[in-house]
């Protein structure tokens, strides 16, 4: 199955939390890498989503660029997030898809 | 190197690199394989089933050509990168899934079912539930419960709300402060409740955090003592959230639901319940192609349920099959999948949550959110927790929903006398791609025969086997060649001999699924048909007509002259049809016709003893001893059981891992009590907990259940959880 995974390998498909309006979290996450796609976030509101390959030191607008992932076909790859939170109160969501 | 030229029955083997090659020729070969790349071949085909799962690579190929000319079966692409071949021919069936990746090429010919490459996808859901000073403030609001029914406001003295199970769904038992309010309660009433502020003697709306919309009320009772209307006198309503009503829904008729990809069910001849007027509760089997347990809950769930929709943490895995019965809980039906998992489930704004809760904080992600309890007590585990060493998972693998197959080649000489039987065999192997190494059944596929006598081949016979998706024989086809009296040359003495096709048989197998057993199928009916050549002799009629006879016969009986004529025809028909009985025994149709001379040989009817049920899905129960990790030695602590159902083993392992380490340290159970109403704190959520004043260390909890409960001297809140 081609999933995301923790970075202990462990397969995730939902994750939620409670955050603050403006909060900054980072975390780390396997991402299953497919020849000639990306690593997009769709559907985001009120939040910017961004990523980086561990040790760059520009992340990259998920939503905006996208990351392209080829190079690393078939494998899973460990990326830097970062996913800043919005003003606004309420429930949102987004998903990270690589496509 | 111009061409290389894989010989028969090798396997590729991991990592092989063909490079620089001209054209790339596999004979019945297995290339299913991790890392094979095919760099700069010209051309590449394969004759025979193509298996490719791992990372084979044909990028850049001028063609590509994988033909399945055995049998009719797919080629089967699990994760081969055919990126800009300039042509890509499978023939006839092609089934493609997982990472197959088919950009830019320029000719795609393909038969039959493309399936496309997977997604992945991980949702987030964050809910922002205002800044530490907004939370604050909330804590020192005096929380009060509130009433509704059908939109009137009933006035309670006291209640209790219990979030605790882990069936979803939410109970509140209240008192009334007006007793005769009880009548409001009826079965149809709609009820709400929750908690807000209130200012000035008014709700403030603005407030409101409804805990049950659209609940019905459960049950009532009331307690009075002496005349009407003392002060001792109560009424306690309980009442239930609609997510628990609609859990409780039931299937209207006996319920199936499949995956077409993969079994095959026909309800036709299932046992139909009938009630008292009369009226037939048939058996629904649903199709639904590439079933998933996503898709299950999605029918499930919200189609025959009611949920708007629901959200899960759980794994998407695939399923076969899915059974409930007559008047048995939907929801309960659908545990066998996710039970594993030890899920909560709760209901966030009417939609329906089920959260692994095997699950820790995911690791490279930041704590939860911590949360201040006034009081706060962490239990350690009971002594008697069993010190494991790990799990016997008991899986289950489908034996015979093979993924691709290989060849196997057998040749031998039988000399018997002056005879010799040469034989030519070639055995299909069933194989998964989970574990390719495994042959999980072998049938034999296409036997070529020669038998000479005194060193002159006097019959060549080919039969044929072909085997449907699930691995059952379909049809079996025989061709023989014998040596005989060349046609048209009886009246020459003697008349040469030549090779001549003198029989043809042609035999199909249809099968129907079991009517009382579930999971299994039956052979409905065999046909068999024998067609040829036959003699017809006019000179020796019987009764006024030729005497006919197969070639073959007549020239073994020496019946055979120089007027004889020789024509294609059908020789016998034969069929024999099944119909399972409830007895366990089975009723056998028995249909037999010589078609040369058009006479009935048989047809009759008989009960034969046994059942013929066969596993349509051959469901294997297997085990697997699972250790907390890999490459540790075995103690002699505890083995436990772990059934997993159909999870594949790449998530039942990661998930047995996880319950064995949570069992070995002996998670403590959490328990905490808050002074007011915090909304921000619901079941399944994780949360980093403390105490007022940081008196106990803050621990990682995955909450599991709450309790509110409110009197007039206020609203206290106690939440359980288990440490994470």
């Amino acid at each position: 199955m081609i999933v995301f995974k923790d970075t202990n390998g462990t397969p995730l498909s939902t994750y939620s939390m409670q955050v603050q309006p403006n909060q900054v979290i980072l975390f780390n996450e396997l991402v299953p890498c497919i020849a000639n796609r990306s690593l997009r976030a769709v559907s985001v509101e009120n939040a910017t989503v961004e990523a980086r390959f561990p040790g760059d030191v520009d992340w990259i607008d998920l939503v905006a660029d996208g990351i392209d992932v080829s190079a690393f076909a078939l494998q899973d790859v460990e990326f830097e997030f970062r996913l800043t939170i919005g003003p606004l109160k309420g429930r949102y969501s987004f998903d990270l898809t690589v496509t | 190197m111009p061409i290389i030229d894989v010989s028969i029955n090798t396997l590729v083997t991991d990592g092989a690199l063909f490079e620089d090659i001209d054209d790339v020729v596999l004979l019945g070969v297995q290339a299913k394989s991790s890392a094979v790349q095919f760099s700069d071949v010209d051309e590449f085909s394969a004759l025979g089933l193509l298996g490719v799962a791992g990372v084979a690579d044909f990028s850049d190929l001028d063609e590509f050509t994988a033909d399945g000319f055995l049998n009719n079966e797919p080629n089967v692409f699990g994760e081969g990168i055919f990126d800009d071949v300039d042509e890509f021919i499978a023939d006839p069936i092609q089934s493609v899934d997982a990472l197959a990746d088919f950009e830019d090429i320029a000719e795609f010919i393909s038969e039959g079912v493309l399936l496309q490459a997977e997604t992945p996808v991980l949702t987030f859901i964050f809910d922002v539930i205002g800044t530490e000073a907004e939370l604050l403030a909330d804590r020192r609001t005096n929380w009060v419960p509130r009433l509704q029914v059908d939109g009137v406001d009933v006035r309670i003295a006291s209640a209790h709300l219990d979030d605790t199970n882990d069936q979803a769904g939410k109970t509140v038992d209240v008192n009334l402060v007006n007793l005769d309010e009880r009548a409001l309660f009826t079965s149809a009433a709609s009820i709400r409740f929750g908690y807000g502020r209130r200012v000035s003697g008014a709700w403030d709306e603005t407030t409101m955090e409804w805990e049950i919309i659209g609940g019905k009320a459960a049950s009532q009772s009331s307690t009075t003592s002496g005349p009407p209307h003392t002060p001792a006198d109560t009424v306690k309503i309980t009442a239930r959230d609609n997510t628990k009503t609609l859990l409780l829904k039931t299937a209207q008729t006996p319920l199936i639901i499949y995956d077409s990809n993969r079994v095959t069910v026909d309800t036709s001849q299932m046992d139909v319940l009938l009630d008292t007027d009369g009226r037939s509760y048939p058996t629904e089997a649903l199709a639904i192609a590439g079933m998933t347990l996503k898709k299950l809950l999605t029918e499930t769930l919200v189609n025959r349920c009611g949920f708007t929709s629901f959200r899960m943490n759980l794994p998407d895995y695939p399923l076969q099959r899915y059974d409930c019965a007559i008047g048995a809980s939907i929801w309960q039906a659908t545990k066998k999948f996710t039970g594993m998992f030890n899920p909560a489930v709760l209901d966030v704004n009417q939609e329906l949550w089920i959260v692994d809760t095997s699950l820790a904080i995911p690791a490279g992600f930041p704590d939860p959110r911590e949360v201040s309890f006034d009081q706060m007590n962490t239990v350690t585990s009971d002594e008697d927790v069993p010190h494991i060493d790990g799990f016997l998972v008991q899986y289950v693998q489908t034996d015979n929903a093979y993924d691709y197959t290989t060849f196997r080649f057998e040749d031998d000489t039988v000399p018997i006398g002056n005879t010799i039987v040469e034989s030519n065999r070639i055995f299909i192997q069933f194989r998964k791609l989970a574990h390719p190494t495994v042959v999980l059944r072998e049938a034999l596929n296409i036997e070529s025969k020669t038998i000479s006598a005194n060193g002159v081949t006097i019959e060549e016979s080919t039969e044929n086997w072909i085997y449907g998706l699930g691995g059952d024989i379909i049809s079996r086809s025989k061709t023989v060649d014998k040596l005989l009296p060349t046609i048209g040359s009886f009246d020459q003495v003697p008349a040469p001999l030549s090779m001549q096709r003198s029989l043809t048989e042609y035999e199909t197998y249809t099968y129907l699924t079991h009517p009382f057993k579930v999971g299994e199928k039956y052979i409905e009916r065999r046909s068999l048909t024998v067609t040829g050549l036959i003699a017809s002799d006019t000179q020796n009629p019987q009764l006024g007509r030729p005497w006919d006879g197969a070639f073959h016969s007549v020239y073994q009986t020496g019946n055979l002259n120089a007027t004889t004529t020789v024509r294609d025809g059908g020789i016998r028909t034969y069929s024999e049809s099944s119909t399972p009985l409830r007895n366990g025994n089975v009723q056998t149709r028995v249909f037999e016709v010589d078609e040369i001379v058009g006479l009935v040989l048989k047809d009759y009817i008989e009960e034969r003893p046994g059942d013929v049920g066969m596993r349509a899905t051959a469901n294997a129960q297997k085990e697997l001893l699972v250790l907390a990790e890999d490459n540790i030695t075995r103690t002699t602590d505890e083995i436990q059981d772990f059934p997993v159902g159909e999870l594949p083993l790449t998530l039942a392992i990661p998930l047995s891992r996880r319950v064995i380490v949570q069992r070995q340290t002996k998670p403590k159970r959490f328990n905490g009590h808050l002074i007011s109403y915090d909304k921000t704190i619901k079941k399944g959520l994780p949360i980093r907990a403390k105490q007022w004043r940081n008196a106990v260390s803050p621990t990682n909890v995955l909450i599991t259940g709450r309790v509110i409960d409110s009197d007039s001297k206020g609203t206290y809140m106690t939440v359980t959880g288990r440490e994470i």
